[in-house]
């Protein structure tokens, strides 16, 4: 959905910037994390707001610990930012207490994660993907629209749509198959 | 960046819970590896799908045919809106619109009540086709078609010249037309 970045800083060099209170170095970290971040708590979580609240306590933390200075192996950063994810999985209620205060301290740095920043950043995917959302039965739309922007698991899709669990992962699997598949091509405008 | 469809199914069902915990506990440490690498192109795939159809789906994009109610409510919201009306059979010329438009609502007077499946073919003058917009809704009370689209998007199908769009439905078991429009982008 995106071009590839023609060259990129190495982790160190940006867990290293980050260090230094480079706020880019600390935005670009959080953004290559927050897809992985999301699906740990899409496999954990139901619904858009427990999702988002779970990445967002995650990325401050991480944030935090780059400021601090607390990531000692960048090459080991996946497995570090994964640390905090399963931490924070068995820490909720703790961290409840925490996050507006952390919000407060670092929210400004994941600014860029939001939907409206999303779109801002990426208007021909938005496009692109409102052109193959039109192409789409409107079983697959909904499947897409319950599955995968509601975050709703297959218990969920599948009572929506009156189908078993087992066909509810194969409607998920097919919408996104057609999507990849439409937007590995050019939006149908432009190919007229 | 591109991500195969077997990496988008194991990581959809890795995180709907269907990939056994064993297994998801190596899956993820995987994944947050490419993740550091900027390799998780299956991750961004889906991520950016919640992010922008969440966008959206707040502005009316998600739906294929909105009621007058929905687009009226669009307008409540503020959103910067341009109106093109155009009556079936007609043939209208589109002029650009204001920069600062934010979303396009197509209305195509129509009465498409009784039909299911409706369907909107478009295609060049020549015949070429463009796309289709699968299952269609109009309004329950009027019959009329209210498309919402993204100005961005709007302003690119104006760059494809002039269209003809034709609108379907299946009634009594027989798909049928039930209209058409031509449409002329103008300078």
């Amino acid at each position: 959905m995106v071009a590839p970045a023609p060259s990129l800083p190495t982790l160190s060099e940006l867990v290293e910037r980050a260090a230094h209170g480079d706020r880019q170095a600390e935005s670009t970290l959080s953004q290559r994390f927050a897809p992985a971040v999301r699906a740990f708590a899409r496999r954990r979580l139901r619904g858009v707001e427990a999702t988002e609240d779970f990445a967002h306590d995650v990325l401050l933390l991480f944030v935090e610990a780059l400021r601090r200075g607390s990531v000692q192996e960048p090459e080991r950063l996946g497995g570090y930012v994964l640390g905090i994810c399963r931490k924070l999985a068995l820490d909720r209620a703790r961290m409840n207490e925490r996050r507006a205060e952390l919000w407060e301290q670092f929210g400004e740095s994941l600014a860029p994660l939001a939907p409206e920043a999303t779109a801002r950043d990426c208007p021909y995917e938005l496009i692109h993907l409102e052109d193959c959302l039109s192409r789409l039965s409107q079983r697959s739309r909904e499947v897409v629209r319950l599955g995968f922007i509601e975050a709703q698991g297959n218990d969920s899709v599948a009572q929506a749509l009156g189908v078993t669990e087992a066909n509810a992962r194969i409607l998920r699997h097919r919408a996104l198959s057609s999507l990849r598949e439409c937007m590995s091509r050019t939006i149908s405008w432009e190919a007229a | 960046m591109t991500t195969s469809a077997e990496a988008l199914q194991l990581l959809d069902d890795y995180a709907s819970g269907v990939l056994p915990e064993a297994e998801a506990l190596a899956y993820e440490e995987e994944l947050f590896e490419r993740a550091a690498a900027g390799a998780a192109s299956d991750a961004l795939f889906v991520d950016r799908l919640a992010l922008l159809g969440r966008f959206l789906q707040g502005r009316g994009g998600l739906a294929m045919g909105s009621t007058r109610a929905q687009v009226e409510a669009l307008h409540a919201r503020g959103f910067r809106i341009h109106t093109i009306e155009i009556a079936a059979g007609a043939r209208v010329d589109l002029t650009p619109f204001p920069d600062d438009v934010e979303i396009v609502v197509t209305k195509i007077v129509i009465d498409a009540r009784g039909f299911d499946h409706l369907e909107v073919e478009c295609r060049t003058l020549a015949g070429q086709p463009i796309k289709t917009f699968r299952d269609v809704q109009c309004d329950p009370e009027e019959g009329v078609l209210y498309a919402v689209c993204e100005a961005p998007l709007a302003r690119l199908s104006l760059l494809a010249g002039p269209v003809v769009a034709t609108l379907s439905g299946v009634r009594a078991g027989q798909r049928m037309v039930i209209g058409s429009v031509e449409t002329h982008p103008t300078p």
